[in-house]
């Protein structure tokens, strides 16, 4: 028995020997170009702290905003690989307290636009130009980063919130 | 309950830099407060501004090495309640009262609460401790100081706020 299944394997493997073997193999590839440099970039809101004033007509935190300046090390001489920049929002928490028992009373009320445009987490900027420069002579950006209250619903309320934009380097 | 809770809003800020990092990607951090002013009345005292109207949100004065003190005092005034409408009425409360620090709370991370100092009338207004006003004096100001150095930078915002009660004695 086992004398039958040696010769039946040897007369597979002749056969396959004998045939034309035709294969197609993709060469492209996915290059981060942005790894290729060893540019860095720092985002900077101006100011990083906002104090919101409460408008009792509207009741609600007037709308107020903040400058992101995101600053390179890329020279100038650079400029015409088309460096670029993303914007992406990683935090927007916001909560209302009661001043008195300190309990939640309401939270997720800012919304944010970047240079008039939604911002959210499924929503980023995209393709920022690093097109000017900045002191030290590098490409730099700008965006303004506005926040926009909903109504807030109780009076005597301790609110504060945190946002979170990441800046990423993009060719 | 006879008390009345006044939420008292006193702010400042500096104007200037920021921060940033150093990493690719790269992120950056805004934090931002805000207070809700407002009063609740009881069925005897009702708490206004000047003149009856809203209580205003007063100033600080920062100076470079963190000390802060009121520009100007916060005007409060006691007055009756207008049975029919539950509002203010236009004659300050009839009786003497006693005025309580129920809490407060302070926006930037450098400084201790428990160091953050109110005055009501130029006295110390502290939590269980009542300061009281007779008749005819029921139109009082408020402020708040902080006397020992802390860290700011310039851009940063110092907001400070106050529940205060006032109770018929």
């Amino acid at each position: 028995m086992k004398t039958l299944i040696y010769a039946l394997g040897l007369g597979c493997s002749l056969g396959v020997q004998a045939k034309v073997i035709q294969e197609h193999f993709p060469v492209s590839t996915y290059i981060d170009k942005g790894a290729l440099y060893p540019y860095t970039l720092t985002i900077t809101p101006t100011p990083a702290q906002l104090v919101l004033a409460f408008n009792d007509t509207t009741e609600a935190f007037e709308t107020a905003s903040t400058r992101l300046q995101v600053d390179t090390d890329i020279p100038e001489n650079e400029v015409g690989l088309g460096f670029g920049y993303n914007l992406n929002l990683i935090t927007n928490t916001s909560e209302c307290r009661n001043a008195t028992d300190n309990t939640l009373t309401q939270s997720d009320f800012i919304n944010l636009k970047v240079d008039g445009q939604p911002f959210t987490d499924s929503t980023p900027v995209l393709a920022q130009r690093l097109e000017t420069l900045n002191a030290a002579g590098n490409l730099s950006g700008e965006n303004t980063l506005t926040l926009e209250s909903a109504v807030i619903t109780n009076i005597m309320q301790v609110c504060s919130g945190r946002i979170l934009v990441e800046a990423e380097l993009a060719l | 309950m006879k008390k009345q809770l006044l939420l008292t809003v006193i702010l400042a800020a500096l104007g200037g830099t920021s921060m940033g990092a150093n990493a690719a990607p790269a992120q950056g951090m805004l934090e931002w407060t805000g207070f809700v002013g407002g009063v609740f009345n009881s069925t005897d005292i009702a708490l206004t501004g000047i003149g009856g109207g809203d209580i205003q949100k007063g100033l600080l004065n920062i100076q470079n090495d963190g000390l802060f003190s009121s520009q100007r005092g916060i005007v409060v005034e006691a007055h009756m309640v207008d049975a029919g409408t539950g509002e203010a009425a236009a004659e300050l409360y009839d009786g003497d009262i006693n005025w309580d620090l129920a809490s407060a709370s302070i926006s930037h991370p450098g400084y201790d609460l428990k160091k953050v100092l109110f005055q009501l009338n130029g006295d110390d207004l502290v939590s269980g401790s009542p300061v009281s006003t007779a008749v005819g004096s029921h139109v009082v100001s408020v402020t708040t100081s902080y006397a020992e150095a802390v860290t700011v930078s310039p851009g940063d915002a110092v907001q400070v706020s106050a529940v205060i009660m006032a109770e018929p004695i």
